[in-house]
């Protein structure tokens, strides 16, 4: 459960505000997509959630515990967190060695832990590089390294600041079905993306953060629809819902193309022709 | 320490004097600092920085300085104090371990000295822009260019160093390593090791570094300069100044 209330923040007294009042209640097992321009002030609010950066003023309570009080090292056994840029978070020699970094200090049972490294690295397809440096590793592969040192963890909230950049379409898919059954399994999830195409597919609840505000904070469908507040984030509807927008009221539900094609079949059988 | 090294913009006279006399004051200035062995020298060159930081506008952030360097030679004067058996004893620290007359004045001078020998290089550096300076070593001093580079590079990468320390260090908090203890031993032992991960990725940013200069021509032609560094009437009177500091200190020491 995460809780943000009246939260704002500047990096220091003398810069500009970065969060606005932001108001945020985030329950437990929710897919919730944040989204906004470069700079909006995305990755300084995710920063917020395990300590990073504490708030200037407001509160941040995580599963009960303050953020302004509680050590980033306490909270982690609570979030998991993926930096925006792979090369922040790696610092190991190898990558079997950079997994196991964060169990060790979660104090996970030594047993355990290689058990635990083999099943992550084997989800996300890195048993085959366990024994490389991370550094000589590809973008993708390193993305994918911090993706595996996170989500060792087995935290209950996992706050990914755009974990699939860098990806190629088939990587961007398995690294988003993994998200997907960690979700079903009850873990809360946090995201930030860009590609309106990955939120629209995964993400239950979409909130657009715009000059450190809350613009939009609603299901994905209804704010993915709201073209003028995404237009003021320099973003775009998907294409499926641009054009179930474009085909009037009855396809305000449309949100994939297996819907898509429903809906259109119903609409022409139900209008005489038939299929 | 990134506050300590970073330019402030602003628009005083300090900040509009020649670079070459700033970097003329804060050198002979340090020299003057280690050569001279008065209090009051030391405590009136600490003055006279704090002066010109207040008149430019950067107290605060000398003050920092300050503040750090205090910590730095209070050490400093612990150890010197501890170590100087000879002259009147005061009292006993430890059985054995006298704290002396001279102890006191000689450990008090060595702390002096290098606040007040650090703290106008720390000055100059944050009243003078970074290219200013380079135009200044090479067209002035005849610095060669690719050493003038190599120096100024070096003291532009300290802050980010420390960005890049802070960065490794968020990234073991986050998965659960106590970076952020508040008890001071540990936190040695837990800082230790991240020396190497410190290490690699320097390495690697140098290496990223010297190849984007090679590929925009590094070195390959004469160089000109975009802003002339004139002299001014302020200029002139400022060299005075330095070099009567040092004729004042030769003098005294
Ligand atoms: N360490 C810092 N010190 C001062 N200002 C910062 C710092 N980090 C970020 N900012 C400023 O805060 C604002 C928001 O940055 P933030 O990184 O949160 O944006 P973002 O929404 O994550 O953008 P992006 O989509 O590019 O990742 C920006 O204007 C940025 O300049
Ligand atoms: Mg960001």
């Amino acid at each position: 459960m995460i809780s943000i209330r009246n939260l704002t923040y500047r990096y220091n007294k003398k810069a500009p505000l970065i969060l606005d009042h932001i108001n945020l209640e985030i329950g437990h097992g929710e897919f919730v997509a944040l989204i906004g321009q470069n700079g909006a002030g995305k990755t300084t609010l995710l920063k917020q959630l395990n300590g990073l950066l504490r708030p200037s003023s407001g509160s941040v309570t995580i599963n009960g515990l303050d953020t302004a009080t509680t050590r980033t090292s306490e909270l982690a056994r609570h979030i998991g967190y993926l930096f925006q840029n792979p090369d922040h978070q790696i610092f190991c020699n190898t990558v079997y060695d950079e997994i196991r970094f964060g169990l060790v200090n979660i104090k996970c049972q030594p047993e355990l832990i290689d058990e635990r490294i083999r099943k992550i690295s084997g989800l996300l397809g890195l048993d085959h590089i366990l024994a490389r440096n991370p550094f000589t590793l590809s973008r993708g592969e390193r993305q994918r390294v911090a993706l595996a040192s996170v989500l060792a963890l087995e935290t209950d909230i996992l706050v990914l600041d755009e974990p699939t950049t860098g990806q190629d379409y088939k990587e961007c898919m398995e690294i988003m079905e993994i998200v997907k059954s960690l979700n079903e399994q009850g873990k809360t999830i946090i995201m930030v993306s860009h590609d309106m195409e990955v939120v629209g597919d995964y993400c239950k609840r979409t909130i657009i953060l715009n000059n450190g505000r809350v613009l939009e904070d609603d299901e994905t469908s209804i704010v993915l629809r709201k073209s003028q507040s995404l237009g003021m984030s320099g973003l775009e509807p998907p294409q499926i819902i641009q054009l179930a927008l474009r085909l009037g009221s009855s396809f305000h539900k449309v949100n994939s193309p297996e819907e898509m094609a429903k809906t259109i079949i119903s609409c022409t059988v139900s209008g005489g022709v038939r299929v | 320490m990134k506050q300590m090294l970073e330019y402030v913009h602003g628009n005083s006279i300090f900040h509009r004097l020649n670079p070459l006399i700033k970097l003329i004051w804060a050198f002979v200035t340090c020299v003057a600092c280690f050569i001279s062995s008065s209090h009051l020298f030391l405590l009136g060159v600490l003055l006279m920085t704090i002066v010109i930081a207040g008149i430019s506008g950067v107290l605060g952030r000398a003050m920092g300085v300050f503040k750090a360097l205090l910590v730095l030679g209070l050490f400093l004067m612990l150890f010197q104090l501890l170590f100087t058996p000879h002259g009147r004893v005061y009292f006993y620290i430890l059985p054995g371990v006298p704290v002396t007359d001279l102890g006191l004045s000689f450990s008090l001078l060595l702390m002096l000295k290098m606040m007040a020998a650090l703290s106008p290089l720390s000055l100059m550096l944050m009243l003078t822009p970074m290219n200013e300076l380079l135009t200044a070593m090479t067209h002035n001093l005849r610095v060669p260019y690719r050493y003038a580079f190599v120096v100024v590079t070096a003291l532009r990468f300290i802050p980010t160093f420390s960005q890049e320390m802070d960065q490794i260090m968020q990234a073991q908090r986050s998965r659960g390593h106590e970076t952020d203890t508040r008890n001071p031993f540990k936190k040695v032992r837990v800082i230790l090791p991240m020396c190497i991960p410190l290490l690699i990725s320097s390495v690697r940013r140098v290496e990223t570094m010297a190849i984007s200069l090679e590929t925009r021509g590094f070195c390959t032609g004469p160089r000109s300069c975009r802003k002339k560094l004139g002299f001014t009437l302020f200029d002139l009177l400022a060299i005075i100044i330095v070099v009567a500091v040092l004729l004042l200190s030769i003098a005294i020491g």
